[in-house]
């Protein structure tokens, strides 16, 4: 059968030139437009470090001066931080609320600021400094246990890493970040050491964390997490971890109901709650990163959709003209099903020898220009070392996922015309000339 | 003539039904692709309301401030006492506005019995309602004493006001308090929408950044803070020199701090196309033209060798007809201009269903792909104004001409050039 | 060998109803030579595709070397056909992108022979028909008659026992009619291949065991 292929797509060569082509160009394409779709796609799969799907965000603002709410009695510090505290009270007392931990504006993870600071010196092999991404957390808030760290043996538990009120001057790490600059030893006690003029400050490293990803697109992994103790704020937002079984969905929407009416207490009042989910996504869709990824998917699809009409159009035209050839086949005792697989296969073989030298100029392309590195910042860089940053297994995947779409959708376009081919009567094939 | 020869494309329709339902889809689908792009492009960049004066604007929106001692760096907005003192008497300008980023968007207490909703709010000053040409359904701008006084009024835009009171008219609104987290702002003016698509004249509510409490406060290092600058100018290139040179000026003064602003002022056109306000190449339009044709080249390249495929392959079905035909005297350039009109009639076709299509892919929020809008917005939806302009109808017709002749008249041109004989003895 | 009991064979449309056979008993004996003679539109092709599986009858049965075909899945359809039955057509309906030699392979590609024996046993059948140096060839390269030796080539390369061959010269002129003649009767009386073959011509008929006629669907002798 695959000879008799072969000497099929052979001897109709020139009927089809053009099909080959337009898989090929589509190869490179979707090349152009998937490596970078598919990088992000998958970045924004790796584990997040954190419990995201169990979390939201809760946001807690004050009347502001002259508003008709506003309280002015409420307003000093002392009865700010009662009246807070006396909130946070009214929050964890809520059944689905399994925990919380709380900071200022945008000090929550995957939140739209970010922090980054230089720590010179100590990667290897070449002692570039690494840029990792500062979160500060309020001590004694349950920070890293609300959001579900990992703890790492050999260094201090969640709970005692967060009551830290060190500051800058005492750091919590990430893993990865540990492992690379102090490959083998313990990072306990370690320092990074950074210069500002005349002045020198210290970072000591007070303990380690699992690996975690601040911002969901970003495979960067170089966290620092420092603790301040708590100051009077007029805004905050509430991290809380749900019990588990709760839907964030759910939570949110019956959760900003009671709070309407019984989360106020002196001049905080309630916001808006939020699961993480949300708040991923739209950060997400505010950098532009989710609109990228699907504007090159659509466009990937519209490449392919019209590779599956090209297909059918193409093998409907073909079959049209082969039907006298799939008669004699039946007479001579060919099944429907193996007319069928002549044809699609015809259609895979040409699929992938087309693959093949679309892959190939692809190559040329990718091993000038290098292959998406998906989304960086500021030359920082992720310390997991997977498949999408070594070039050959990138080059490997990416390949393979794109033949699998372009096979699949040759073999949908020709599914339907090989099928009704070999539906036909040998009787009524013989006589249609 | 033409009824006949929609008669004839009909009949050839109907007895070819898949190859017509494949060619139409195929040209739709092609034809709404280039429509999409075609309208996010013209919204982006033609002078559309309410930024009729696209020509003639400019923007300085980013600034970065070096320290020179210990290297530290600011990249941020300006800050208003910066652009007050450096960037504000430029002989080249007609016009100068400033509007300001609120970083956390507001809600506005609703007194329709729904929750509260957020909303996009920018402050700005009176010249922005200058540069920007809003239509007013009711009220007008703030006054410039108004704007100095640092009094709490707003512009709103209609579908807010809808949102906050209910089913009241433009002209019910004026006078009205709208409550933006729980901040009281009386409502001089009600506007008709722009589009998400317009980011710099997009918001719900606009309200003087003199109500703003610290508006006039630098940043963490000079030069920084949360303003943009809008130029109105006939004389782009130079203001530019203008702008380059006092910042030369101050940096020479300068032993602590660098200031830079790139390429800045950019050109709507500039800030569009590069995307970036760090731009320091020179910017050619012809550049992204030629870009955007190549785009619209392998738009359409792939549906073409689609349809020349599928057209040569129904000419090979139709060689002995064309072998009758012209045994009946009809010459090559007659059969090939009646293939062409046969073809051009399904592209019309599917044209016109693309451009449908088109239409309802922007109902359904695919503008969003393209918008660098706010989540908190929701999808970016295009009205049916924006999308059916007379420019986008007329490109979309030119393209499916364009479509037609590339897939249509080499194989047809190349079956035709059969031999009479050779042509009536294929089956 | 093959045994026809009380066929008939009716094509209904939606406003017409046509007999195109109307009880018709045959049998036709292992090694036989028979031919099928009747003006056209007499339900000829129509017996032959229904001794050849290509069609059912709409009641009555067909045996087989003592199989009856009736409720025979299409597996087990095609399967008979491969393995029992040979077909030559009137218009040789070869396949005009393969060679010679793979056109008469193209029964075997049903089979589990090895390539290699494919191959001998299509050079063994183009022997037979004296095509063997033309096997490169492509359809269009050879003559009406030599395209007939090939269909037959096809029809035998499987070692049917039955050839099935409708109007065989039909397409031909009388010297290369003459050559397929001489070649079908040398199949029928050297490798005893039963022949039944559809013929307008009355002298070939004559030179045929047996000749059952045909008018409007029913048998006339």
């Amino acid at each position: 059968m695959l000879k008799l292929i072969f000497k099929n797509l052979w001897n109709r060569r020139g009927k089809y030139a053009w099909l080959f082509i337009e898989l090929v160009t589509i190869t490179i394409i979707s090349w152009f437009i998937l490596d970078d779709a598919i990088i992000s796609t998958a970045d924004a799969n790796l584990p997040l470090g954190y419990d995201a799907d169990r979390m939201a965000l809760i946001s807690v603002r004050s009347y502001p001066e002259g508003a008709n709410n506003y309280n002015q009695a409420e307003s000093d510090s002392a009865k700010k931080a009662d009246n807070f505290k006396s909130l946070l009270a009214k929050v964890r007392s809520y059944p689905e609320v399994e925990n919380l931990t709380y900071g200022y504006g945008w000090d929550h993870m995957n939140s739209g600021s970010l922090n980054i600071s230089s720590y010179p010196g100590l990667v290897k092999p070449d002692s570039t400094p690494a840029h990792a991404i500062q979160l500060q957390f309020i001590a004694n808030t349950n920070f890293f246990e609300a959001y579900g760290f990992t703890e790492i043996e050999g260094y201090p538990s969640l709970s005692e890493l967060s009551k830290s009120t060190g500051g800058h001057k005492k750091i919590i790490i990430t893993k990865d970040f540990a492992d690379i600059c102090f490959p083998g030893e313990n990072a306990m006690g370690k320092e990074f050491v950074q210069v500002f003029g005349s002045d020198t400050v210290r970072n000591e490293i007070i303990g380690v964390v699992g690996n975690a990803r601040y911002q969901s697109f970003n495979r960067t992994n170089v966290m620092a997490f420092y603790g301040r103790e708590q100051e009077n704020s007029d805004e905050y937002e509430i991290a809380v971890r749900l019990r588990q079984g709760v839907d964030p969905d759910d939570f949110c929407r019956d959760f900003s109901q009671w709070a309407m009416e019984n989360l106020k207490t002196g001049n905080y009042y309630f916001q808006t709650a939020q699961p993480f989910s949300q708040i991923i996504s739209g950060e997400e869709y505010d950098r532009g990163i989710s609109s990228k990824r699907q504007g090159q998917w659509l466009l990937a699809a519209f490449f392919l959709i019209n590779l599956i009409l090209g297909v059918v159009g193409s093998f409907y035209l073909q079959t049209q003209r082969r039907v006298e050839e799939m008669g004699i086949h039946r007479s001579y005792g060919a099944l429907k099903r193996q007319i069928r697989a002549m044809l699609i296969g015809e259609a895979s073989v040409l699929t992938i020898l087309a693959f093949i030298v679309g892959d190939l100029i692809f190559l040329q392309i990718a091993l000038r220009n290098g292959l998406s590195e998906g989304y960086s910042n500021n030359g920082m860089f992720a310390l997991i070392d997977n498949w999408t940053s070594s070039f050959w297994p990138h080059f490997a995947v990416v390949s393979a996922i794109i033949f699998v779409l372009i096979l699949l959708c040759v073999i949908t376009g020709v599914y339907f015309p090989a099928r009704n081919v070999s539906n036909i009567n040998p009787i009524d094939a013989l006589r249609d000339e | 003539m033409i009824l006949r020869k929609l008669r004839h494309v009909w009949k050839l329709m109907a007895n070819n039904k898949l190859f017509s339902a494949i060619y139409i889809f195929g040209t739709a689908l092609a034809l709404a692709t280039v429509t999409v792009f075609a309208v996010v492009y013209y919204n982006s960049l033609a002078p559309v309301y309410p930024e009729y004066n696209r020509p003639k604007t400019a923007y300085i929106s980013h600034i970065q401030c070096d320290e020179i001692l210990n290297h530290g760096m600011s990249q941020s907005r300006l800050s208003y006492p910066f652009i007050r003192d450096y960037l504000s008497n430029f002989k080249n300008v007609d016009k100068m506005a400033l509007c300001c980023d609120i970083w956390a968007m507001p809600h506005v207490q609703t007194e329709n019995g729904v929750p509260d909703l957020k909303v996009k709010v920018t402050p700005v000053d009176t010249a922005f309602f200058e540069i920007f040409n809003f239509d007013f359904l009711a009220g007008a701008p703030f006054t410039p004493q108004e704007f100095l006084s640092g009094m709490k009024v707003a512009v709103v835009s209609e579908q807010t006001i809808r949102d906050a009171f209910g089913p009241i008219s433009p002209s019910e609104a004026l006078g009205k308090d709208i409550s933006l987290d729980f901040q009281k702002y009386k409502i001089t003016g009600v506007v008709k929408e722009a589009s998400q698509m317009q980011n710099w004249s997009y918001a719900n509510v606009y309200y003087p950044y003199t109500t703003l409490p610290d508006y006039k406060r630098e940043g963490y290092r000079p030069g920084t803070g949360n303003f943009q600058v809008i130029y109105l100018t006939d004389k782009l290139g130079e203001l530019k020199e203008e702008v380059a040179e006092t910042i030369r000026r101050y940096n020479t003064g300068n032993d602590k701090f660098n200031i830079t602003l790139w390429n800045q002022p950019q050109s709507h056109n500039e800030l569009i196309l590069t995307d970036n306000p760090l731009n320091t190449e020179p910017f050619s339009l012809w550049t992204y033209l030629a870009k955007g044709l190549g785009l619209l080249a392998i738009l359409l390249l792939v549906p073409a060798m689609n349809l020349s495929g599928m057209i040569s392959g129904q000419m090979e079905s139709r060689i002995s007809e064309m072998g009758i035909r012209k045994s009946f005297g009809a010459t090559r350039s007659v059969l090939l201009g009646e293939i062409l009109w046969e073809n051009f009639f399904l592209t019309l076709v599917g044209g016109f269903i693309g451009f449908v299509l088109a239409y309802l892919m922007f109902r359904m929020g695919i503008g969003s792909i393209f918008g660098k809008g706010d989540s908190e917005l929701g999808p970016l939806y295009l009205s049916a104004s924006q999308v059916f302009a007379p420019a986008i109808f007329g490109f979309v017709f030119v393209i499916s001409l364009l479509l037609n002749i590339l897939s249509a008249f080499v194989p047809a041109y190349r079956s035709l050039g059969k031999p009479i004989v050779e042509s009536l003895k294929e089956k | 060998m093959i045994t026809l009991k009380n066929i008939n064979k009716v094509y209904r449309t939606k406003t017409l109803e046509t007999q195109a056979l109307e009880n018709v008993n045959l049998n036709i004996e292992k090694g036989e030579f028979v031919s099928i003679m009747g003006p056209s539109g007499c339900g000829k092709s129509t017996l032959l595709n229904i001794i050849g599986l290509l069609d059912e009858p709409t009641s009555g049965t067909v045996e087989i070397n003592g199989e009856t075909t009736s409720g025979m899945s299409d597996k087990q359809t095609a399967r008979f056909r491969n393995e029992t039955l040979g077909f030559v057509f009137q218009s040789f309906h070869l396949i005009n992108t393969l060679n010679v030699l793979d056109n008469v392979m193209l029964p075997l590609l049903y089979r589990k022979n090895s390539t290699a024996n494919k191959k001998e046993l299509a050079k063994a059948a183009l022997e037979k028909v004296g095509l063997a140096h033309r096997m490169d060839h492509f359809p269009s390269q050879l003559s009406g008659g030599q395209m007939q030796r090939v269909a037959i080539a096809r029809a035998i390369v499987g070692n049917p026992s039955i050839i099935l061959a409708d109007e065989p010269c039909g397409n031909l002129d009388s010297k290369m009619s003459r050559e397929i003649m001489d070649i079908l009767h040398d199949l029928n009386k050297n490798q005893g291949i039963t022949i039944v073959m559809v013929t307008h011509n009355e002298q070939q008929a004559r030179e045929t065991d047996r000749t059952f006629h045909f008018f409007d669907g029913r048998q006339v002798n």
